[in-house]
C-alpha cells in the first residue's frame, strides 16, 4: 500500500496536473486583477454629423398666414329685444348651472340585470338623463323639472287699480326673475303670455336658459305693462287647432285666457307648467263674488242681443228713460276720471286703471240707476245655462287636451298662481259654493289632477288722490250744458 | 268549415313563402327561370325551386338586394322570428264630485259695462250631485325581432276606437222637466296615431303606444229636500219651475276597442301589414271604415 502511495507522488501525471491547476490560477487571477484595476477611458472616433437639409413643401396653392385668415369679427344684429339695463339683473355665475349628470339605473336588481333584463332605466319618466333639472319656486309653489313652461297672464284684469296697479306687475316681475334665475342653463324653458284671446310665445319652442336669453325673456316681460295707457298685449300668436269640436265639449272659438295658452304649448310636453291668471273663466262677474265661468259666445251673443230686444219691446218707456239715466252717468264718469288723472300727473303717478268704467263712481259714492229687472225665465228660446259650459265640461276639456298629448306619460306638473282681486269674503257657504268663484274652481282642479295652486298676496288697492262729489260734478255738468 | 279555413291559410302562407319574381341574373347576365323558395342568412344561400340553392354572391347587384329583402319579409311576416304583443294599459284616472244647492243664474248686460251682470237665485228646496270621472285608456304594442337579421323601416299604425257620449240639453233647472233631460247623443270617435322604426335589430325590442282613449262618466243628480206637502216649493220664487221628485241624468263613454297594424315595404315595394286587434272581431271590417 505504502509502495502504490510513493509511485503515485513520483509520477510525472502529478506535476502535469499541478501545472495545469497553476495556469488556471494564474489566468483567473489576472482576470479579476483586470477588472479592478482602472482602465483608460476608450477613446471614440467622432466623425462630424451632418445636419438634415430642410425640405421646402412643394405646395401647388399660396400659402397665407394663419393670422391673416381669421376673419375680423362682425357685428351680429339679434332679433331678441336688446337690453337697456343688463347690469342690474341678478344672474347666477356660470359655474352655478354645472352638475354632473347622474348614472343610470338597473331595471329591477343588479341580479336581475346580469341574468335577464339588461336594460338601463332613468328617474323620470319624461326625460332621459336628468342633467337640466333645475329646482324652481314661483310664488311659494315648488317643481323639479328639465323642461318647464310659465304662462302668465298679462291683461288688465292683474293690474287694475283694485288689484294694486302696476305695483302687482312689479310684484310679479320681480318673482318671475327671482325664478328666472333659478333655472340653470341646461334646463329647457319658454313663456308665454296671455291676455284674454291673444297669446305670444317668447320663442316658438324650447330654450336652453342660458344667460343670454334669460336676460331677454326679463327683459321681454319688464317691456309688458310699463304705462298705464298701454296695458296687455296688442297682437296674438297665430295657432292651428284642429276642429274637432265633439271631441272636447268645449269649442275652440270659447277657449280663451289659460286654457288657451295651456292648449298652444302642450305639444312640447314640458314636465312641470307654472300658470299665473287673474280668472278662471272668460265672463268674470266684479261685483258678485268672483263668479267666473267659460261662456260659449255665439249662443251668449244671441241670448243678450234676444234678452235686450225682449226688454225694448216689453218695457219701451222704461227702457228710454234708464238709457238716458246711463248716458248722463257716463258724462260724470268722465268727468271724474278726468279729474282723478290730473290729480295723480301733479303727483306724478300712473293713471287710474279702471277694471269697469263703474269703479271711480262707486269709489265716489255713486247713486246707480237699476236696470230693467227681467222676470225669469224670459219668453226666448235659450235659457241662460244655455250660454256657458258647465264645470264638468272645462274639467273634460282640460283633462281630454292635456291627456291627449301626454297619454302613457301621465299628467304633467301643474302650478297655479291665482292674482284674485281682494273683496269682502261671502261667509254664507251656500251662496259661494253655487256661484263657483275662480278660488273655488281653481281648488276642485287642482284636487283632481293633483295640482297646486297659492294666491298672491296683493298690495292695497290703489286709492284715489281726491274725493269728489257726485252731485257737485253732475251740477256742473248740467250748467256747463245750458251755458 | 274550421278545417278548411286552416288548409286555405296554410295554402295562403305556403303561397306568400315563394317569392313572385321568377328571373334572376348573375354576374355574368345570364338568366335563371326559377322560383325563390327560401334564404339562408347565416351561409348565405339562396335556395330554388328547381336549381337548390345557389350563394348570394352569384347574383346581380340588384336581385342580391331583391333576394334580402325577400327574406327580410318573409322574416317580417313570420309571428315566431318577429313577435307582437299587445297589451291594455290605464294611464290615467280622475275623479271630481261635489254637492250644492242648484241655482238659476240669468245673464244680462248694461249700458256700457266692460262685464256682464249676473242675478242669482237659489233653489233651497233641492239639492243637486255632479261628478265626473275620467279615465285614460291606451294599448302598449311590443315588437320582438328574433331573426339573425335587421328588420328596416317598421311603420306602426294604430287606432284606438271609442264611443263618446252628450247630453241633448244643458243642465238648466227649467231643462229638468223636460223628456229631453236625460237623452244623450252618442258617436264613435277613433284617434289615430303612426310611429315609423328605422331599423329593428336581431334581438332587439321595441314598445310603442296608441293614441288616448280619454272616457268621461257624468252623473247629475237632483232631488228635492223638503216635503212637498209641508212646505211649497220653489215655484213661487223661479216662475216657470215645477215640481218635481227628482230628475237625474249620466252619461257614460265606452271603449270599443284598438287596431294596430304594423307594416314594412317588401321585395316589390308593396307596403305588408301585420293587424293585431282588441277584440279581433275589429278586423270583420277594413281598416278605412273606422
Amino acid at each position: 500500500m505504502k509502495k502504490k502511495k510513493n509511485k503515485i507522488i513520483g509520477s510525472t501525471a502529478v506535476i502535469i496536473s499541478l501545472v495545469f491547476h497553476f495556469l488556471i490560477i494564474s489566468i483567473a487571477g489576472g482576470i479579476i486583477a483586470l477588472k479592478f484595476i482602472k482602465k483608460q477611458p476608450s477613446t471614440f472616433q467622432i466623425e462630424e454629423q451632418k445636419s438634415i437639409e430642410r425640405r421646402k413643401l412643394d405646395l401647388p396653392v399660396k400659402t397665407e398666414s394663419f393670422v391673416n385668415k381669421i376673419s375680423k369679427p362682425q357685428i351680429i344684429s339679434s332679433k331678441n329685444i336688446a337690453s337697456s339695463t343688463p347690469d342690474l339683473l341678478d344672474i347666477p355665475n356660470q359655474g352655478e348651472f354645472v352638475k354632473m349628470a347622474p348614472l343610470p339605473t338597473f331595471q329591477g336588481s343588479y341580479t336581475n340585470f346580469i341574468k335577464k333584463d339588461r336594460r338601463l332605466t332613468f328617474n323620470s319618466k319624461f326625460r332621459e338623463i336628468d342633467f337640466g333639472i333645475s329646482k324652481m319656486d314661483f310664488f311659494g309653489t315648488k317643481s323639479s323639472a328639465e323642461k318647464v313652461i310659465i304662462l302668465m297672464d298679462v291683461s288688465k284684469k292683474i293690474v287694475h287699480d283694485r288689484m294694486g296697479g302696476l305695483e302687482v306687475y312689479k310684484l310679479i316681475y320681480d318673482d318671475f326673475s327671482i325664478l328666472i334665475n333659478e333655472i340653470r342653463s341646461s334646463t329647457l324653458v319658454n313663456l308665454i303670455l296671455f291676455d284674454n284671446e291673444k297669446i305670444v310665445f317668447f320663442e316658438d319652442s324650447f330654450i336652453a336658459a342660458t344667460t343670454n336669453n334669460k336676460t331677454n325673456m326679463l327683459n321681454w316681460v319688464n317691456s309688458i305693462n310699463t304705462e298705464s295707457w298701454n296695458i296687455g298685449l296688442k297682437s296674438d300668436y297665430k295657432t292651428n287647432y284642429s276642429k274637432n269640436d265633439f271631441v272636447v265639449p268645449m269649442k275652440q272659438e270659447d277657449i280663451t285666457g289659460w286654457i288657451k295658452a295651456l292648449q298652444a304649448t302642450l305639444k312640447f310636453k314640458p314636465e312641470t307648467y307654472f300658470i299665473l291668471t287673474s280668472n278662471w273663466g272668460n265672463t268674470t262677474d266684479p261685483t258678485m263674488s268672483n263668479v267666473s265661468y267659460f261662456s260659449k259666445k255665439s249662443i251668449m251673443n244671441k241670448y243678450l242681443k234676444e234678452r235686450n230686444d225682449h226688454i225694448i219691446s216689453k218695457y219701451e218707456s222704461e227702457y228710454d228713460e234708464r238709457k238716458i239715466e246711463f248716458d248722463n252717468l257716463k258724462l260724470i264718469y268722465e268727468k271724474m276720471l278726468d279729474f282723478e288723472n290730473n290729480a295723480r300727473d301733479l303727483m306724478l303717478y300712473d293713471h287710474k286703471i279702471s277694471h269697469n268704467w263703474t269703479d271711480i263712481l262707486s269709489e265716489n259714492n255713486a247713486e246707480f240707476p237699476y236696470w230693467i229687472n227681467v222676470e225669469s225665465p224670459i219668453s226666448i228660446d235659450i235659457f241662460p245655462a244655455d250660454t256657458r259650459y258647465t264645470y264638468d265640461e272645462v274639467l273634460e276639456t282640460i283633462y281630454t287636451l292635456i291627456m291627449k298629448e301626454y297619454g302613457h306619460l301621465g299628467f304633467p306638473r301643474i302650478n297655479f298662481i291665482l292674482a284674485e282681486q281682494r273683496r269682502p269674503k261671502f261667509y254664507n257657504f251656500s251662496e259661494t259654493a253655487p256661484l263657483m268663484t275662480s278660488r273655488f274652481k281653481f281648488i276642485q282642479l287642482c284636487r283632481m289632477i293633483d295640482a297646486r295652486l297659492r294666491r298672491i298676496n296683493l298690495p292695497d288697492p290703489i286709492k284715489n288722490e281726491i274725493d269728489q262729489n257726485f252731485n257737485e260734478i253732475k251740477k256742473n255738468i248740467v250748467s256747463n250744458e245750458e251755458i | 268549415m274550421k278545417k278548411f279555413k286552416i288548409i286555405l291559410l296554410t295554402f295562403m302562407l305556403s303561397f306568400s313563402s315563394v317569392s313572385e319574381k321568377k328571373y334572376f341574373s348573375n354576374t355574368s347576365g345570364e338568366i335563371l327561370d326559377d322560383l325563390l323558395i327560401g334564404f339562408n342568412y347565416e351561409t348565405k344561400d339562396a335556395t330554388f325551386e328547381r336549381s337548390g340553392k345557389i350563394p348570394l354572391e352569384t347574383f346581380s347587384d340588384s336581385d342580391k338586394e331583391y333576394i334580402l329583402k325577400w327574406n327580410e319579409t318573409k322574416g317580417f311576416l313570420s309571428s315566431f322570428r318577429f313577435k307582437i304583443l299587445l297589451e291594455k294599459k290605464r294611464w290615467d284616472r280622475t275623479k271630481s264630485e261635489r254637492s250644492r244647492t242648484p241655482f238659476y243664474m240669468d245673464v244680462f248686460e248694461e249700458p256700457f259695462d266692460e262685464h256682464l251682470k249676473h242675478k242669482v237665485t237659489l233653489a233651497d228646496d233641492y239639492e243637486e250631485y255632479n261628478s265626473i270621472s275620467l279615465e285614460t285608456h291606451g294599448f302598449e304594442i311590443n315588437l320582438k325581432n328574433q331573426n339573425l337579421h335587421k328588420i328596416n323601416s317598421i311603420i306602426v299604425e294604430s287606432k284606438i276606437i271609442y264611443e263618446k257620449q252628450r247630453y241633448e240639453t244643458s243642465n238648466s233647472l227649467f231643462n229638468s222637466e223636460k223628456n229631453q233631460f236625460e237623452q244623450i247623443i252618442s258617436s264613435t270617435i277613433s284617434n289615430l296615431k303612426r310611429d315609423e322604426i328605422p331599423s329593428l335589430m336581431p334581438g332587439e325590442d321595441i314598445t310603442l303606444y296608441s293614441a288616448a282613449a280619454i272616457l268621461a262618466r257624468q252623473i247629475l243628480n237632483r232631488d228635492i229636500i223638503i216635503d212637498q206637502n209641508l212646505f211649497p216649493t220653489q215655484e213661487g220664487v223661479l216662475k216657470g219651475f215645477g215640481n218635481w221628485e227628482e230628475h237625474n241624468r249620466e252619461r257614460r263613454d265606452k271603449l270599443i276597442g284598438v287596431w294596430f297594424r304594423v307594416g314594412i315595404t317588401n321585395e316589390n315595394n308593396q307596403l305588408v301589414w301585420r293587424n293585431k286587434a282588441s277584440p279581433e272581431s275589429l278586423m270583420d271590417q277594413s281598416w278605412d271604415s273606422y
